[in-house]
């Protein structure tokens, strides 16, 4: 995980550094968003935090809205 | 200014697609709610797709050049049409990070039980941030080198394990309840084959836009074809037991034995699941990037690969506990939700677009 960690903080900090010279200030945002969700996702799990298994919130979703279709599969 | 100026040929995008349709389904076989009638389930699958595949065409048809997210934002407005583009752009990025998760479990629980597995996955990264990197006609080579690969692998893993193969493992022929059936054929439509609503994104690319029509149709004949072969290679040689196994098609690969010599092949379906998973994993990167790019009026789309790719990763770990889960989600979960981003959505933008009547003149 820190492996992925240090390639997102370094691939962002160059992109950042040539968007931010060109003035691209619109990429350099949803770069940064896309970026951060990264980042704090894996931090969370770096530091170990429980966090819920997607397909399980997913699965759990379907389940309450679908309650028929998921019990005919 | 284009985003992207380069073209692919009608050729190099059927092979795209069969690579993709080839994807993870070598590995977790379509259809195999039905046990050992999962080639009737498939075939019904190839069946719906071939239809959804002509839907799609004529969708990019009436809007020649323009992705599924430029369609949207052209039917439905800047701001309704970004949404429904944003909704189907987190679909793709989700099916990536699903296929990264099946080679996560396939990679760990049989190749690589010691490596960690965000190692194994970045590779995998890596190689796909580099290939989305270079545009469409790069990822279309990339098929035309590994697809034809492929086929080749599995005509050969099948003329090998034809001496293994029984009639009576396809007994009883059509002797299935109706609603298994349907349910299982309904999860072959939308795995692996409505998937391909993907190439919305990268058939809007083709040299010659006229061939979109034939070529979502021979990609799905083409693809849908070698996958019944492998399928029917599976079902031959394990009969019902077949879904019963957590990866039939490996397990198949180890009962390869031809005169003692070539023994224990089953690599070469850990090799062909590599590869083209790899490829589906670029279309679904390059469609998410492209498509975010497209959202929001950025100037190019790649400097979102590094960090949408690196996301999609971190998600692929986080997605399941175990491979149960996997494939109870794949089985039951996703042909609930699949349907809603691979014909409601685009259905909708086809019918807004009939309704306003666009595009109006050249480039709506």
């Amino acid at each position: 995980m820190a492996l992925i960690l240090m390639i997102l903080l370094l691939t962002d900090f160059f992109s950042i550094q040539w968007l931010a010279r060109d003035g691209q200030w619109k990429e350099i945002v949803v770069l940064s968003v896309i970026s951060a969700l990264g980042i704090g996702l894996s931090l969370l799990m770096i530091l170990g935090v429980d966090l819920p298994y997607f397909s399980g919130v997913i699965n759990e979703l379907i389940k309450k809205l679908f309650p028929a279709l998921y019990k005919g599969m | 200014m284009k985003l992207e100026e380069g073209r692919i040929t009608s050729k190099d995008s059927v092979l795209l697609i069969t690579g993709f349709l080839f994807g993870t389904s070598l590995i977790f076989p379509p259809g195999l709610g039905a046990g050992n009638k999962a080639w009737l389930a498939l075939l019904a699958g190839l069946a719906v797709a071939i239809l959804l595949g002509l839907f799609f065409s004529v969708l990019l048809t009436r809007f020649p050049g323009k992705t599924l997210v430029e369609i949207a934002i052209l039917t439905c407005g800047p701001v309704f049409g970004k949404l429904i583009a944003l909704l189907f752009l987190i679909y793709l990025f989700y099916l990536g990070s699903l296929v990264m998760t099946n080679f996560l479990f396939f990679l760990k629980l049989l190749i690589y039980p010691l490596t960690p597995p965000a190692v194994l996955m970045m590779v995998i990264v890596v190689l796909a941030i580099y290939a989305s990197w270079n545009g469409v006609e790069v990822i279309s080579r990339c098929g035309l080198v590994l697809v034809p690969l492929t086929i080749i692998f599995i005509i050969a893993t099948t003329l090998m394990l034809a001496n293994q193969m029984e009639l009576k493992s396809f007994k009883p022929l059509f002797e299935i309840e109706a609603r298994k059936l349907i349910w299982a054929s309904f999860g072959a439509a939308t795995f692996p084959f409505g998937e391909v609503v993907a190439f919305l994104m990268i058939l809007p690319f083709l040299n010659q836009p006229g061939k979109t029509r034939q070529t979502y149709v021979f990609g799905l004949l083409t693809g849908g074809g070698f996958l019944l072969l492998s399928l029917v290679r599976t079902i031959g040689v394990l009969g019902p037991t077949l879904s019963d196994y957590l990866f039939p098609a490996f397990t198949v690969g180890k009962m390869i034995n031809v005169g003692t010599i070539f023994t224990r092949l089953e690599m070469l379906a850990g090799v062909n699941f590599v590869i083209m998973g790899f490829l589906k994993v670029v279309v679904l990167l390059y469609g998410t990037a492209l498509g975010s790019a497209q959202i929001f009026r950025l100037k190019s789309y790649r400097m979102l690969l590094v960090p949408l790719g690196m996301l999609m990763l971190v998600l692929s770990l986080q997605n399941f506990s175990n491979v149960m889960e996997n494939i109870v989600f794949a089985r039951v979960t996703y042909p609930i939700y699949a349907p809603f981003f691979q014909l409601i959505i685009p259905l909708f933008l086809f019918i807004m677009a009939l309704i306003r009547r666009l595009p109006r003149q050249a480039g709506g």
